[in-house]
């Protein structure tokens, strides 16, 4: 029975079905919202599901000179790391695995895509591809320690890395954005640098270098890696949310799932609004704000957390 | 660290139309630029020797699908020139109403390429949205969106008729309120400098050099404007004010177009407020005597010129066109060895080029 | 013309004789300018003038020879008129000194096939690479 339920988690709620489900809704919000951002009409409901199909049905085909095997595989792991993740993220209120630690595994997890994304555009012969991969890895160096400087914050004041724990020091309204508001600024705009989002988007800058890594990928394999970064956004959203937005705000217990679904649907309007905002950043300014700004600020706000927490 | 040779084009998301660069790339640097031209040339001056001189105007008129209107203004008055008609000031009003319309679609139609190429995409969409007004409004008084056949030689086809003429203004000052999103966008937009400002910065010697004209070289400070210099059609009776300014880089040619979209709207304002009265067009023989004539028009993209021949008979001996894009194309090459890969895009959208114009 | 435009000596004395001006329609000047003398007349212009605009090169073809035309602006618009002597038609290539030329020269270079020497690059501008069907703007036999 116990087992059953288990499988039951992983495979539907809150595990791969739910996390599939939930990540395209969320990818139709964040088009949608910049759509009427821009003025224009914007996708129906299904659309993220419909070019996740026709993508799956489409032609896949294999570029010459490159590791076929490999470029099966990268997609494969990166979807499984990123739903990994999902697990140990609390959806609601709840987590399918949780432990102490499960914030820094779950980053970690997260940052296999983008290495997978790297080897991707890398084992392709194609300029394109390659110079994507490079930004890719180059982004990864600038926006991952920002990122974790940003969630350190919390975990410093909380002491614990767990994010249950996390979630119930935030209990009654104490969110962390409230306290650590400088934190949750360098926390987001490195994950719009994990995510690859406008501004911070210059390893796909389509102007430049087409897709970026993903160039020469068709079929299936495109389909996951859209997937792959589908899921990693509602994942990374969830790890925001828990962190600094107070999670499923424990208040009113029975509309803990309500709560939590606004604060994603909001966290995603807001990084629809970011982009609707800016223009791409290039290579060399990302390197910039991420060093110059982002990592003095995160470390100022840890060091203030540190110091009044002690 | 190695070169590589990134190919952009023929066909690239950057590109709107065929042309090759071929850049070589150390890094994130560019070391080196070719560029290859004549994928949509046509054969437009050939196709126009054994053309009427009326027939002719459909051909110019496809040479370009943005400043097409550019196009037959300079051929009808270089063959104007050759039969010495002159233009009823009713039809020199029209014809400077729609250049001037046709301007701004052509530069809200950069502002939003520029800004899609430097990621900004919303403002891709608002300027591309407001154009659509602008093409509304030449549809209404010429029947067509990009092809307007609103001029022939002797004159124009298409009237402006009041209740026309309060429609678009009545656009003209929707656009206005938008306009000043742009203004604010270029003078102070913080996002906008970082990948604009201090870009492929083109010298003054540079302009003379290549020969660069439009707002290209008015970003550079250059003053050449033929509306103002040698004004043609109804810019006689105009004030054209100049949009000139020294910084010579990406931004200063979106200050530059952004100040003549202004400029535009309250040219087109003044024309509609006061259209003269009279014929649109003259009557002229289809036979054209011997002779040749030169015209110069300050298309959307700058000096539009055209060199007519006639050997006294029904069919042109020789039309030649020199288009804005070329000299752009020119200073393009030397603009683009020393960039970031990250800035080619912005350099590129900036030039502006049309390169169905280039290769006719 | 009753008063001298600000070119007329700078010219005159490039071109070495004393000028003969036509005008065209549109109101701009023609001056017949020796091929051999281009180049001289050409720097003497832009020393006179720093600000002078190559509009463009206009190639011709007028009773099987070919013409090239200069369409220059300073004030007003000024052409220089080059007869271009031999068969493939030459003519001094302005673009070493005045890189505005290049492009227009190529061009004439593909649709007349003038040589111009000096040139630093004479490969086909707008026709195709492939294309074998010699200049399209020069009259083909039995065909007028």
């Amino acid at each position: 029975m116990h087992t059953l339920l288990t499988l039951g988690e992983l495979l539907l709620f809150p595990g791969l079905a739910y996390l599939v489900t939930v990540a395209l809704l969320l990818a139709w919000v964040d088009r949608k919202a910049l759509a009427v951002l821009q003025g224009r009409v914007g996708p129906p409901i299904y659309q993220p599901l419909a070019d996740l199909l026709k993508l799956l049905g489409k032609e896949d085909l294999d570029t010459e000179g490159s590791d076929a095997r490999l470029a099966a595989l990268l997609p494969m792991i990166s979807l499984a790391c990123a739903l990994t993740a999902g697990l140990m993220t609390p959806v609601g209120n709840h987590a399918v695995i949780s432990f102490e630690g499960d914030l820094m595994v779950t980053l970690f997890l997260l940052s296999v895509p983008t290495l997978g994304l790297f080897l991707a555009g890398w084992i392709v012969p194609s300029v394109y591809n390659m110079l994507g991969g490079n930004r890719s890895l180059l982004q990864y160096f600038c926006y991952e320690v920002p990122l974790l400087l940003g969630l350190a914050g919390p975990a410093a004041l909380a002491r614990t890395w767990r994010l249950a724990a996390l979630m119930s020091a935030q209990s009654a309204y104490h969110w962390h954005v409230l306290a650590m508001p400088v934190g949750f600024a360098v926390a987001t705009l490195g994950l719009i640098g994990k995510l690859e989002r406008v501004p911070l988007d210059t390893p796909h800058a389509k102007a430049e270098i087409g897709a970026g890594p993903l160039t020469e990928y068709s079929g299936r394999k495109l389909a996951l890696w859209r997937l792959t970064a589908w899921v990693q956004t509602l994942v990374g959203i969830n790890l925001m949310v828990a962190v600094y937005l107070g999670g499923a705000d424990v208040v009113w217990p029975y509309w803990g799932f309500g709560v939590y679904a606004v604060k994603v649907v909001g966290y995603m309007g807001g990084l629809a609004l970011v982009q609707a905002l800016y223009a791409r950043l290039r290579v060399d300014q990302v390197a910039e704000m991420s060093w110059r700004l982002l990592v003095p600020l995160g470390l100022l706000q840890l060091a203030v957390t540190v110091w009044m927490g002690a | 660290m190695s070169r590589v040779t990134v190919p952009i084009g023929p066909q690239h998301p950057l590109l709107k139309e065929p042309i090759a660069l071929r850049l070589d790339v150390v890094g994130e640097r560019v070391v080196a630029a070719e560029i290859e031209i004549g994928y949509v040339h046509r054969g437009l001056e050939r196709l126009l020797q054994g053309r009427t001189f009326q027939q002719g105007v459909a051909v110019v008129e496809r040479i370009c699908g943005i400043c097409s209107h550019a196009h037959t203004t300079a051929y009808c008055q270089a063959v104007e020139a050759l039969i010495d008609v002159d233009l009823p000031p009713r039809a020199a009003a029209i014809r400077t109403l729609l250049c001037e319309l046709e301007r701004l679609h052509s530069h809200l139609l950069w502002l939003g390429v520029l800004s899609e190429a430097i990621g900004f995409t919303t403002v891709f969409m608002y300027a591309w949205r407001d154009r659509e007004q602008v093409l509304d409004a030449m549809e209404l008084i010429s029947g067509g969106r990009i092809a307007h056949g609103a001029n022939v030689v002797g004159g124009v086809r298409e009237d402006v008729s009041p209740a026309q003429a309060r429609e678009v203004l009545t656009m003209l000052r929707q656009l206005e309120t938008q306009l000043g999103l742009y203004q604010e966008l270029v003078e102070r937009d913080r996002s906008f400098h970082r990948r604009t400002r201090g870009i492929a910065v083109l010298s003054a010697a540079q302009v003379q050099a290549y020969g660069v004209v439009g707002p290209m070289a008015r970003a550079s400070g250059a003053t050449l404007d033929i509306r103002r210099s040698a004004p043609y059609a109804a810019y006689g009776w105009l004030e054209v004010p100049a949009a000139v300014t020294n910084e010579g880089d990406v931004w200063a040619r979106a200050w530059t177009r952004v100040q003549e979209l202004q400029h535009s709207i309250d040219l087109c304002r003044t024309l509609l407020s006061a259209l003269p009265a009279g014929p649109l067009a003259r009557r002229v023989a289809e036979r054209v005597q011997a002779g040749e004539a030169v015209s110069r028009v300050e298309a959307p993209r700058g000096e539009l010129f055209y060199y007519v021949r006639s050997e006294g008979e029904r069919t042109a001996a020789r039309v030649k066109a020199r288009t804005p894009t070329l000299p752009a194309l020119l200073a393009m090459a030397e603009l683009l060895p020393g960039l970031q890969t990250g800035d080619i895009a912005a350099v590129v959208a900036g030039c502006d080029l049309c390169m169905a114009c280039a290769d006719r | 013309m009753s008063e001298r435009p600000v070119w007329w000596q700078a010219v005159e004395a490039a071109v070495g004789a004393p000028l003969a001006v036509d005008a065209v329609g549109g109101g701009e000047a023609v001056i017949d300018v020796a091929a051999e003398r281009l180049l001289a007349t050409v720097s003497a212009l832009r020393q006179a003038w720093p600000a002078l605009h190559l509009t463009a090169i206009t190639g011709l073809s007028i009773g099987g020879e070919v013409v090239l035309l200069y369409h220059l602006l300073l004030d007003g618009g000024l052409t220089l008129r080059v007869r271009c002597p031999g068969a493939p038609p030459n003519a001094p290539s302005l673009a070493p000194s005045w890189p505005a030329a290049n492009w227009y020269e190529r061009e004439a270079h593909d649709l007349l096939g003038v040589a111009f020497k000096g040139h630093p690059n004479l490969a086909p501008l707008l026709v195709a690479r492939d294309w074998t069907g010699g200049p399209p703007l020069l009259p083909v036999e039995g065909e007028r």
